[in-house]
């Protein structure tokens, strides 16, 4: 029993602290997190928990056929029985983990969709005031937003030209993305602010997200469009470990409409 | 059959082990992190030029020089003290972080970026069709252009999400401009 226990114990401590923390813990959109977040939290700690277990019933048929090898002909008796109780506790376990999946799929309106994970939906935007229209107009917009996206920050703006932003360390498909949600989020703006919040520069990102490192370490560098890249590249690749869009944070239900037809028309499938 | 039954279950616990863990981490890829601010990507100067002139010339969309009032030299252009080479023409967002919170709305901006001759105007107060009104009215003041020659500058005018998510990042054009869009 002390040897399993230390076994267990040598196997939760030799898992890196960061890949155990990002595998469980959302990552929350600039507005803050959400009550999908919460559910996503539990959802991977459930997750997370079958992963051990299954690890924990690994150990445990080797520790029993190791016995059993070394006890002879007595040991083949607990064998089985140790087999056929590890086997209908991963069935029971499963089972529950189901039932458990689907009724918090149920409970933040995710859709019945892959196994064990959450999808955040998006919550309908307000409709938006009527624009009136006239003679000799070009191009006219009524009615609601339309969550069609918008046009990318031009080669002329350095802060968030797709071409500017691979220079930064974003990848294509990234910089096309965020080219397009930087117009949306700040009009390609490096010094925009939201009077309302901390949401500052080109990716309105907050103080409480901001990820920066040397110069840029902290959200006071918010304005210097090297450093609200970096910060905003920090956050999408903080979202690759986690089973939601790397956009998360532009893209989050009420954020930024405009951000997900940006993913949508640059980066599908995100 | 002790030696099946041990082979069977180890077999069995690794085939599920591994469908799970695939199913939780099988579509992850991996990212490069890469620190992006290694070095100035547009090095030019950060300081207002100094040309007396009273008037310079500035690229258009088309690539041609534009002859324009010496707009640096007018008294409200201001160097931005974090972006090296952007010049801000009249309204500007606090520069002073503390600043942001208490400084009064602004119903617009005009960004000039001197290395690429683009001129971003972003508008931040409804209702946006003044904005965009006043901006127009500014910078035809300033640079001391016609409308037409207006149409012709390598220039964005767009508004975000927080002031209007009905219009944002929509490249909206000056109100007078072939393709403007009516707001």
């Amino acid at each position: 029993m002390l040897f399993r226990a230390f076994l267990v114990g040598v196997t939760l401590w030799a898992l890196p602290g960061g890949v155990v923390y990002a595998a469980i813990v959302p990552q929350c959109p600039l507005a803050g997190c959400r009550l999908c977040d919460v559910v996503t939290l539990a959802n991977n700690v459930i997750a997370f928990a079958i992963q051990l277990s299954v690890i924990v019933a690994v150990l445990s048929i080797v520790i029993v056929g190791f016995k059993s090898i070394t006890s002879g002909e007595s040991g083949a008796g607990e064998l089985q029985h140790t087999l056929v109780s590890i086997v209908m506790g991963i069935v029971i376990m499963l089972s529950g983990w189901l039932v458990i999946d689907t009724i918090l799929k149920v409970l933040v309106g995710s859709r019945i969709g892959p196994w064990h994970e959450i999808e955040c939906v998006d919550t309908p935007v307000a409709t938006q005031p009527h624009v009136k229209t006239s003679p000799g107009v070009i191009a006219v917009k009524t009615g609601a937003v339309s969550g069609v996206a918008g046009v990318q920050c031009p080669p002329g703006n350095t802060a968030c030209s797709p071409e500017a932003l691979q220079s930064f360390g974003y990848t294509a498909a990234q910089a096309n993305v965020m080219s397009c949600i930087a117009m949306s989020e700040s009009a390609g703006n490096p010094n925009a602010r939201n009077s309302g919040s901390s949401a500052c520069g080109t990716f309105q990102v907050i103080r409480g997200s901001w990820k920066g490192s040397g110069d840029c370490g902290s959200h006071s560098a918010c304005t210097n469009a090297q450093c609200n890249a970096q910060a905003a590249l920090g956050l999408i690749q903080g979202r690759s470990n986690s089973r939601g869009s790397i956009y998360g944070d532009w893209t989050c239900p009420g954020c930024n409409l405009k951000a997900q037809a940006c993913v949508d028309k640059y980066d599908p499938g995100r | 059959m002790k030696n099946i039954l041990i082979s069977g279950g180890i077999l069995l616990v690794l085939i599920l082990l591994g469908l799970i863990t695939w199913t939780l981490f099988g579509s992850k890829e991996e990212v490069v992190v890469v620190d992006p601010v290694t070095q100035d990507q547009f090095p030019i100067s950060a300081d207002i030029p100094r040309d007396d002139a009273t008037s310079i010339t500035i690229s258009t969309a088309k690539g041609e020089l534009l002859p324009v009032k010496n707009f640096f030299t007018d008294g409200e252009t201001v160097p931005d003290p974090t972006n090296k080479g952007y010049y801000h023409l009249g309204n500007h967002f606090p520069f002073d972080s503390d600043m942001a919170s208490t400084a009064p709305a602004i119903p617009y901006t005009i960004t000039f970026i001197e290395s690429t001759q683009f001129f971003n105007i972003g508008l931040y107060e409804e209702p946006i069709s003044e904005a965009r009104l006043e901006a127009e009215q500014y910078l035809r003041d300033h640079l001391g252009v016609t409308k037409e020659q207006m149409c012709d500058l390598n220039y964005v005018v767009s508004v975000p999400n927080f002031v209007s998510p009905l219009f944002a990042g929509d490249s909206l054009g000056f109100s007078f401009c072939p393709g403007a869009i009516e707001i």
